[in-house]
């Protein structure tokens, strides 16, 4: 082989292959010391048109379901937990259920005025917090269809899409962030559930290291 | 006898029924809130997709959009100002409240339209398909008010070898059905001058 090959093909090889659609640089890594709070994740299945394939689906499944591989995802990349049951009492409570409204914006990593005002507010206490925000939108639409006569085709339009995002509250940035659409319905038992999630967190470095 | 009176009494049954149910349907009148328009507001359209691969002319379809407007005897005006800071998101058209739907679009446009193009998707089966979604929301900044909103899906396809040859143009199929279904559940206003 020659040289001009070799290096090409070497130069493929390290090109990274990951699925990420909007991960960012490795240098917004998240702060050392902070400690993650994984939001409750919102789930929210809804209906494009009457005529709608209608899969039954059960969203608190999808959120316990969520909620574990989210834990899963952090641990495994060397990121600490929140204690849950403390937090409810410390005095960030309050602002951190004022931002549960926002989940849907958050977790595209989307942060409007309410909330950089809520967390501005998170800034100014002496606990940093990284916020885990995870957000699945099930559309549910018309299926595939064959018309034998006129030869006319047409593809289910029912989609999941998972989003999820990393804030700091010290400095009130998103540090990660990615999101992933599977043209299909299926419940937390399927595989492509599990691939989903695997894809989501692809992108996410582990803590103190770089992507 | 008796079965000829019969068919005669349905007859003219038939014949008195169908006008006056025709005369009704085309005598209702459309809600005064719309009769009211004299021109909507076209703001640049909003991009909602998660999936961003297929190339679209988000200009374009604003000038479907106005098309099928017109369709429905509507004057429409295509404006390149959103009015509001930052991107358009979903939740705010979702949960509009009236302070932010009165930044919308030009100071002096009254009544404003956002679509949001929430999907566009085509692919190579055995043949081609292509799926569309859009929403669309009519907005009256005096009162900042939500006066219509809908959503509009749209699928085009075709089987076989001629299908695949025209995968191209199934994104921009699908895009169009999903107007017209948009455009289907706002009420259609009288011609202008009747």
């Amino acid at each position: 082989m020659s040289k001009p090959v070799l290096c090409f093909a070497l130069i493929l090889l390290l090109i990274p292959k990951g699925h990420s659609q909007q991960a960012l640089p490795a240098a917004a890594s998240p702060a050392a010391s902070a400690k993650v709070v994984v939001f409750p994740p919102l789930v929210s299945v809804e209906q494009l048109q009457a005529n709608a394939r209608v899969h039954d689906l059960d969203s608190a499944s999808f959120v316990s379901a969520l909620q574990n591989a989210a834990k899963t995802n952090l641990t495994t990349r060397n990121f600490q937990l929140a204690d849950s049951s403390g937090l409810l009492n410390s005095p960030e409570a309050d602002l951190l259920k004022q931002l549960e409204p926002l989940t849907s914006r958050l977790a595209r990593g989307s942060i409007n005025d309410d909330a950089q005002q809520i967390l501005g507010k998170l800034a100014a206490r002496p606990d940093d917090y990284l916020l885990l925000v995870q957000f699945v939108r099930v559309k549910q639409g018309p299926g595939g269809s064959w018309n034998p006569y006129s030869g006319a085709i047409t593809s289910g339009m029912s989609t999941t899409s998972f989003q999820a995002a990393l804030i700091s509250t010290r400095t009130g940035q998103v540090t990660w962030k990615n999101e992933v659409l599977e043209r299909s319905v299926f419940s937390v038992d399927s595989p492509r559930f599990t691939k989903c999630v695997e894809q989501l967190y692809s992108t996410l470095a582990p803590k103190g290291g770089s992507q | 006898m008796k079965s000829f009176t019969l068919k005669l009494s349905l007859c003219v049954l038939a014949l008195v029924a169908l006008p006056v149910n025709c005369l009704g349907k085309h005598k209702e009148p459309p809600d005064p809130k719309f009769l009211a328009i004299d021109q909507i507001t076209i703001i640049p359209i909003v991009d909602l997709r998660v999936d961003k691969k297929d190339n679209i002319n988000l200009d374009n379809l604003a000038k479907t959009a106005a098309g099928d407007l017109k369709q429905r005897n509507y004057a429409t005006v295509l404006s390149g100002a959103k009015g509001v800071a930052g991107d358009i998101a979903e939740e705010d058209l979702n949960d509009a409240k009236p302070e932010w739907v009165k930044r919308l679009g030009p100071a002096e446009a009254r009544w404003v339209m956002v679509i949001g193009l929430g999907d566009v998707h085509s692919k190579i089966t055995f043949g081609s398909t292509g799926n569309a979604e859009v929403t669309g929301f009519l907005f009256d900044k005096q009162d900042g008010s939500v006066l219509w909103k809908g959503t509009g899906v749209g699928q085009a396809g075709q089987g076989g070898l001629l299908g695949m040859a025209f995968k191209g143009m199934m994104s921009e199929a699908a895009i169009e059905s999903a107007f017209m279904n948009l455009f289907g559940s706002i009420p259609k206003m009288p011609k202008k001058g009747k």
